[in-house]
């Protein structure tokens, strides 16, 4: 397998095959594709780089003992975001992290006050301002922003996930999701 | 519809509006939406943040963690697929004889052990200058030892002792995959030494016997960079 392998050719599933047969080079490679998405994904659920670094390194470990079960019946990186979400919340759990339980109403808050006119409006939202407002974000709310909006998970995969209804996962993302705009409007104060 | 309700509503509407809402609500929120600038403001926001959401850069986690995966996972490779970190194509020579040998019974032992010898004197003469061959009857059962053969076994022998001193608190499974490799490399090894001490001048034998002292020591340095 080693000799044959370029980058660009071979899938992840052959090099699944590959690393369950024990060859780390296939592994390394899997990891050099993928380690940014599971790093970012552990990082925005943590908030911390050590804690998001931990957690990446048990994920590709638990991956490199599971990686014979993997059958290809899925895409490879839905089975390795699946796995990275369920290592950071058991992580949450072993933690005692409480994600927050709200009612589906909820409250809204004074939306009115964050007012500011369409047309003198610049773009709103700057990338690394929301990457360190979602930081900022209680551990519950700011779980379900990353599952949904910036994993792409639906409500009832979230739900399933957490633990949660669905009704509640849509109300935690759209608190997310005013909270943040709270957020980066001050940032514009 | 009032701002407050409509506001509450604005996820559902910009995200799967025909499945959470039905058709009166988003006509509703619609036309507010036409008339309000400050839901309209807030409703636009929101979908930047959903946007931005899904373009975020990705970070990059620093490099010592492939290195720490890296050293975890190539220990539970199993040995039979790891491959072999130093060149020894005689080790493959080496393991073919062995297991033929165990195939003999025992009047066919004599024979077998003939036809052995016979490959490794072969192999000496491919290898070594006969002008070097010095056997000497005599010392055919005197111990030959290689150049700082009595350092390396010293230092081998220390480093063992420690591990062996801490071997009791770890992984069971981890313990019986070390101990396994172990007693692959020093039954290898004892072997080599036999073949070695009948003919001290075997070139093959004696890089033999280096290699396995090297492999012993590359284990141990796993077993101490991973602080078992």
């Amino acid at each position: 397998m080693s000799a044959n392998v370029t980058n660009n050719t071979v899938t992840d599933f052959d090099l699944a095959q590959a690393s369950a047969r024990g060859d780390m080079a296939a592994f390394e490679m899997l990891y050099d594709r993928h380690n940014r998405r599971v790093y970012s994904l552990c990082l925005r659920m943590v908030s911390n780089v050590t804690e998001a670094e931990d957690l990446t390194q048990e994920v590709f470990v638990q991956l490199f003992r599971k990686i014979s079960s993997f059958r290809g019946e899925s895409a490879f990186t839905t089975w390795l975001h699946r796995l990275t979400v369920n290592l950071v919340l058991m992580h949450f759990r072993k933690r005692g992290v409480r994600l927050e339980r709200t009612t589906e109403e909820g409250e809204i808050g004074d939306i009115q006050d964050n007012f500011r006119s369409a047309g003198e409006r610049p773009r709103f939202v700057d990338r690394i301002a929301l990457d360190k407002a979602i930081s900022e974000l209680p551990p519950g709310y700011r779980t379900v922003f990353v599952l949904h909006d910036v994993e792409g998970f639906e409500h009832a995969e979230v739900a399933d996930l957490l633990g949660i209804s669905v009704g509640t996962s849509k109300s935690q993302l759209h608190k997310a999701r005013l909270r943040l705009r709270e957020l980066l409007n001050k940032k514009y104060d | 519809m009032e701002c407050r309700a409509v506001i509450s509503l604005l996820s559902d509407y910009l995200d799967d509006q025909e499945v959470w809402l039905s058709e009166s609500d988003v006509r509703d929120i619609t036309t507010h939406l036409g008339k309000c600038s400050k839901c309209w403001n807030v409703k636009q926001e929101l979908d930047e943040i959903r946007v931005a959401a899904r373009e975020l850069p990705l970070h990059t986690p620093s490099r010592a963690v492939w290195t720490r995966i890296s050293n975890i996972v190539e220990v539970e490779v199993p040995t039979s697929k790891r491959p072999t970190r130093v060149e020894a194509p005689d080790l493959n020579r080496w393991a073919w004889i062995k297991s033929h040998k165990f195939t003999f019974n025992l009047p066919q032992l004599a024979g077998a052990a003939a036809v052995a010898l016979a490959l490794l004197v072969f192999g000496v003469i491919n290898h070594s200058n006969p002008a070097e061959n010095r056997f000497d009857p005599a010392g055919a059962t005197t111990a030959f030892v290689l150049p700082d053969e009595d350092q390396i076994k010293a230092e081998l022998t220390r480093r063992l002792d420690a591990i062996n001193a801490r071997k009791s608190k770890w992984d069971p499974q981890m313990r019986e995959e070390f101990e396994r490799h172990l007693k692959m490399i020093e039954d290898s090894l004892q072997h080599s030494r036999v073949l070695l001490d009948s003919n001290p001048a075997d070139k093959v034998q004696q890089e033999m016997v280096l290699s396995l002292y090297q492999e012993k020591r590359q284990l141990l340095d796993d077993v101490e960079r991973l602080k078992w």
